[in-house]
């Protein structure tokens, strides 16, 4: 699901507080030094269960860079049947 | 005792986006009421005073998401009087800076939209409870200026703001504060807000020959108030703090009164709103014939104007006859909790510039309401010393502030 990436990179872009170039977010940017705090994050993540019509029932602790984001959008919308 | 002052005020109403502009408006004659575009709802024609400019252009995102409209509004007014007053934005972060905000029904917009969202099989959105808290404009006001001093918020339906300004006053007389910004808010124009008003029977009818002319304070055809949103902030100062820093002394903070009627929900009382107006006087130390200028309470429903012209009479006795009265809600609406700080940053520009905005669409005044409440036209080159600004709410709280001129 290629999208995945792409879709949160337009979403970080967007929300964060200090100017980002999109161009150079990659998996591995790590949402810490993007500034994100929690409320950020929930945000971005409400937005992105709206755009890809899924539910993500928790964000693990593991979850720190852009690339797991990714993942675990990625992992939630295989399991959702209809939406991918 | 320290005294207190006014440095700086910021207003955005519906005549304009500033203060400044609001106030020219105001003495041009003009009107910011407009009908309310109803379709597709159940409401009746509904005339309203609404804010033109959109807080979204002007404020980042990440402070729009997480704020009712009012906040935003009321960010936009508290940012204009800290502009005026002068002082370097790094000063206010420390705690002898604090917030006082009134208002009446916290994050209305956020609370409907939610409802809309709800009921319409959607997801609450994650900012919804930070969004509709009664303190969401002291939180955002704090957060934008570092402030780390009390952020406060009093609400106390249509005295709120001024009640937020009073309190403020208090604080720094007491040595709590050296700094108060405050001041109001409120964003009020919701389908389901606007329709609990009709439900009360409290709003104006749109008057044929123009929605502009519909609210009529103390005329004998006035038919209601007319709701309206905006903000409006002052910032208040230790006289020493400010004369320390070269500030500009626009006023002198001079009296506050608030006491609780204790009679009727609705009804306003004689004898609450005299007791106020009594106690802000004492307060300030000045007979009632010093007063030149009252910004009236003067919603144009048919209690309140009679009552607040009596209660006017009892404190003010023969020179009752002698002061300058209007309500300038009938040109920008009735703004609720954020109405006390609108008419008082009005009352202070009045002061400032010897110029009384008039009261519009009086034409044929009550009988009962036999005052002099600057008809329909602006009163240039006047000498004002004094002004006093009444707030009278539901619920019962009359809350009247009084300023005296700098010099």
């Amino acid at each position: 699901m290629t999208d995945t990436f792409e879709t949160i990179v337009g979403l970080v872009a967007r929300s964060a507080e200090i100017p980002i170039d999109p161009a150079a977010l990659t998996p591995h940017t790590t949402l810490e030094s993007l500034a994100f705090d929690s409320l950020m994050l929930i945000e971005l993540l409400f937005d992105a269960e709206e755009i890809f019509g899924i539910q993500v029932a928790d964000i693990p602790q593991s979850v720190t860079t852009l690339g797991g984001l990714a993942d675990l959008i990625d992992e939630v919308r295989a399991q959702s049947p209809g939406t991918a | 005792m320290r005294r207190v002052v006014v440095t700086g005020w910021g207003a955005v109403s519906a005549l304009g986006s500033t203060a400044q502009q609001t106030f020219a408006a105001l003495l041009d004659g003009c009107s910011g009421l407009r009908m309310l575009d109803t379709a597709g709802s159940e409401l009746p024609p509904t005339v309203v005073g609404s804010v033109a400019l959109d807080p979204a252009t002007v404020l980042p995102r990440m402070v729009t998401e997480v704020s009712d409209r009012a906040s935003q509004l009321a960010l936009l007014a508290v940012g204009q009087a800290i502009g005026a007053c002068g002082i370097e934005v790094d000063t206010l972060a420390n705690e002898r800076t604090g917030i006082a905000v009134g208002i009446g029904m916290g994050g209305a917009t956020a609370l409907e939209d939610g409802y809309v969202r709800l009921l319409g099989g959607k997801r609450l959105k994650p900012f919804t409870v930070l969004t509709v808290m009664a303190n969401g404009a002291a939180a955002q006001i704090g957060r934008q200026y570092a402030v780390t001093g009390p952020s406060l918020t009093y609400s106390c339906a249509c005295a709120s703001s001024s009640v937020a300004i009073g309190e403020a006053f208090e604080m720094i007389r007491a040595g709590r504060a050296d700094v108060m910004l405050a001041g109001g808010a409120e964003a009020p124009l919701t389908r389901g807000n606007i329709s609990a008003w009709h439900a009360l029977r409290a709003l104006a009818d749109p008057d044929p020959t123009g929605p502009q002319r519909s609210c009529k304070p103390f005329a004998a055809d006035r038919t209601g108030l007319v709701l309206a949103e905006g903000a409006a902030f002052v910032v208040l100062e230790d006289e020493s703090h400010a004369t320390a820093r070269g500030a500009p002394i626009l006023a002198v903070m001079s009296g506050y009164g608030s006491v609780n009627d204790c009679a009727h929900l609705t009804q306003p009382s004689v004898a609450g709103q005299a007791r106020a107006m009594t106690h802000a006087l004492r307060r300030a130390q000045l007979a009632a014939d010093q007063i030149d200028y009252i910004n009236a309470h003067g919603t144009g429903t048919a209690l309140n104007d009679k009552t607040e012209t009596a209660a006017i009479k009892s404190v003010f006795g023969a020179a009752a006859g002698r002061v300058a009265i209007s309500s300038t809600k009938s040109a920008h609406g009735h703004l609720l909790g954020g109405a006390g700080a609108l008419e008082f940053v009005v009352a202070l520009q009045a002061m400032r510039s010897g110029s009384l905005p008039p009261t519009l669409n009086l034409d044929q005044p009550d009988a009962e309401c036999d005052l002099d409440y600057v008809p329909n036209r602006a009163r240039h080159g006047q000498r004002i010393r004094h002004v006093m600004s009444n707030s009278f709410a539901f619920g019962g709280t009359s809350a009247v502030l009084i300023a005296s001129a700098a010099s």
